[in-house]
């Protein structure tokens, strides 16, 4: 973990913290905290990253969700109350984005289901072969619980999650709302489009022009081969993380639906080109 | 901080009331003190420049224009179309006269600067004058002298001065963000004969003073005036030692007498050397503005500094780095996934919201440049009856580094600057 706390600007005391988890970069900035307050905030939800990055890790052999991976085609799996009510959500997505969003996707298994029995708490997969990638939820329900975590401390804050998963609490200490932009896939220096962000969260799914395809087609679980970005913004950081996945997903003609079905969330598509500029639509 | 904003909260700290001192006679307390009060004020001379306060006086609820006056009787009839209302004068002399006129705007060329500011001082009148403040030395010295030994307010239009991007800048610099200035350069480029049309040729001096040594002193004092406040900003109320430069009539050769191109350098008492230069027959770099530091270089009329060595941080961390310089800024960090940061050379980071490009083409004010702050201030002055600290000094001194500036390309030698003001 580092972690530096700046007084450079008297008026804002600044702490900011990294940690290298869940396979990316997470960081933290508070502003106007005490240098003590910040770090035991910054320690407990680092606390809580790292927990979630152990327990949901599905390239770990000694988890949970390795176990339900390695069992559940065969038999009910106990899990606990927290996985549980991952599985339950991820379910009730999946259902919300017409499939779009769905853990199971790299299974490339067809007519596959997830059945839960809420009074057992266990899993049993309806298909051999089928298995759990939690790692495109994982990171907007964490990132959730931290914002939760940071709002009942302070006002002011801004957490991401490897660029991908943003969330801002209240405006920057200088008076706006956070100004976060979405870097330019050829220039990643340049802003492709900006968005301004007040007690609300921004998503990123897509592939980057000069990055590798990493989204599963849940239709045919193989990795997708299409360009451009979406971002999403709205209250709920797990929310814009499942919606900027099935959004991206879904063909041109049901991104309107899918969205239309989550309240006070806002989508764009972003195209970049290559001579600098950017295409920025409102979905 | 918007330009909106700008006035009526002057969130600045300590560095910028020290080198803006007369931020402060805008505080709320002034604005509250002036609330539902009008300056009743009289314009003297009415032409392009006039008929542009004239305007914004027009929508400044602290401003009521009950005078216009001009001797061009086009631009006095151009000014009372857009102000009907207002009494006509002819002459300086009688609207000095008029009780109802409570300050006078004086927008004339720039040779008559000198004896009316002295004449509205004496007959009571608060006074604006257009920059640059007087002709020559010996005149400004009187303009001094004649506002020190009164009573009311005198204001110069240098619209820098109330220019949010100019307070931000010079807090930056203050604050350390380019390290230690060692360099100014200023520059104004255009393309054109700086000429107005002339409905006949009797006309020709008095409608193009500014190409006329007994009028103006050309580019020196109509464009190097404004500029040359940077290095006193920058170099914290220092004044440069001497200045050196030279200057020609390389193009416009149509029977002006000043010059259509000068390059003036000024030296600091420390070595540090401030540039301006200017040719109106290429305008290809247009208006530049640049503070060089020893860690970095503010570009002052685009709003961007620029690091000598940028740090490289990447995500959340240049965030952090604009708090610590107090920038409100966007971080291009957000995306599928986190991309390691390149070498790249720095794109700059822009500290001032809003920021109006000039380009510099204009004679007479550009939207966005402090103008209308500027000329809001003088009202509020006007009704309070308080002089904005330090604004007189500043003029004092921009214009005469323009004159000096002046002198030194004409002799293409070095002139030495006074260490104080000469009154």
């Amino acid at each position: 973990m580092e972690f530096i706390y700046s007084t450079r600007n008297p008026a804002v005391p600044t702490a900011y913290s990294r940690l290298d988890a869940m396979h990316t970069k997470c960081e933290i900035l508070l502003p106007f905290l005490a240098e003590d307050e910040a770090r035991a905030l910054v320690e407990d939800v680092w606390s809580m990253v790292q927990a979630a990055d152990r327990r949901y890790n599905r390239f770990l052999a000694d988890n949970m969700l390795a176990e339900v991976n390695r069992r559940a085609a065969a038999e009910a799996v106990e899990v606990d109350e927290e996985l549980f009510l991952i599985l339950q959500l991820c379910e009730t997505f999946r259902k919300a984005t017409s499939g779009y969003f769905d853990v199971t996707a790299g299974s490339r298994v067809p007519d596959r289901a997830v059945l839960l029995d809420a009074p057992t708490h266990t899993v049993l997969f309806s298909r051999p072969g089928m298995r759990l990638d939690l790692g495109g939820f994982v990171k907007g329900f964490v990132l959730e619980r931290a914002v939760r975590a940071v709002t009942a401390r302070t006002a002011c804050a801004l957490l991401s999650f490897g660029g991908s998963s943003v969330a801002a609490v209240g405006r920057h200490p200088l008076g706006a709302p956070w100004p976060v932009s979405v870097a330019h896939g050829y220039f990643t220096d340049r802003a492709a489009y900006t968005f301004h962000l007040e007690d609300a969260a921004l998503s990123v799914s897509g592939k980057d022009p000069r990055g590798r395809e990493h989204i599963v087609d849940p239709a045919t679980g193989n990795m997708l081969e299409k360009e451009g970005l979406v971002a999403v913004t709205g209250p709920s950081a797990m929310v814009t993380e499942v919606l900027s996945t099935a959004v991206w997903v879904a063909p041109a003609e049901r991104r309107g639906d899918i969205l239309a079905a989550f309240d006070g969330y806002r989508a764009s598509e972003i195209r970049c080109l290559t001579d600098g500029q950017a295409l920025t639509l409102s979905i | 901080m918007t330009r909106k904003d700008f006035l009526s909260n002057l969130a600045f700290g300590g560095a910028s009331l020290v080198l803006f001192p007369w931020l402060a006679a805008c505080s709320r307390e002034r604005q509250k003190e002036a609330a539902g009060e009008k300056a009743r004020l009289g314009i003297i001379g009415t032409g392009s420049r006039g008929q542009f306060h004239l305007v914004n006086l027009l929508q400044d609820p602290a401003a009521q224009v009950v005078a216009l006056c001009d001797n061009y009787p086009p631009h006095l009839d151009a000014a009372s179309s857009l102000c009907p209302g207002a009494k006509r004068y002819a002459d300086y002399r009688k609207l000095l006269e008029d009780k109802e006129v409570d300050g006078v705007i004086i927008c004339t060329p720039l040779s008559m600067h000198a004896q009316m500011t002295i004449d509205a001082l004496a007959a009571g009148k608060h006074t604006f004058c257009e920059k640059a403040m007087a002709h020559t030395p010996e005149q400004l010295s009187a303009m001094y002298r004649a506002w020190k030994d009164g009573h009311c307010v005198l204001m110069v239009g240098q619209q820098r001065l109330y220019d949010p991007k100019y307070v931000q800048a010079m807090e930056l610099v203050h604050n350390g963000a380019i390290g230690q200035v060692v360099g100014i350069r200023n520059y104004w480029y255009r393309n054109n004969d700086w000429r107005r049309e002339v409905p006949s040729p009797e006309f020709e001096r008095r409608i193009n003073w500014r190409l006329y040594d007994e009028y103006s002193r050309g580019l020196m004092t109509e464009l190097a005036c404004h500029q040359l406040q940077n290095g006193s900003w920058a170099m914290g109320g220092v004044q440069p030692s001497f200045v050196t430069g030279t200057g020609s009539i390389q193009y416009w050769k149509d029977g002006r007498e000043v010059f259509d191109n000068v390059a003036a350098i000024y030296q600091y008492p420390n070595g540090v050397h401030m540039t301006f230069e200017s040719i109106i027959s290429n305008k290809h770099f247009g208006m530049g503005e640049q503070l060089l530091g020893s860690d970095g270089t503010i570009d002052l009329v685009r709003g961007i500094l620029y690091r000598e060595a940028p740090r490289r941080r990447a995500g959340l961390e240049q965030l952090l780095d604009q708090i610590e310089q107090g920038i409100l800024s966007n971080a291009a960090f957000a995306g599928t996934s986190w991309v390691t940061e390149d070498a790249s050379k720095d794109d700059g980071v822009r500290f001032a919201e809003h920021v109006t490009v000039n380009d510099g083409a204009s004679s007479i004010g550009a939207a966005g440049d402090g103008s209308v702050e500027l000329i809001h201030a003088f009202c509020l002055a006007v009704i309070t009856g308080s002089q904005p600290a330090g604004i007189v000094e500043e003029a004092y001194w921009s214009t005469l580094l323009a004159l000096l500036g002046d002198r030194a390309t004409h002799l293409a030698s070095r002139v030495d600057i006074p260490v104080e003001i000469v009154w």
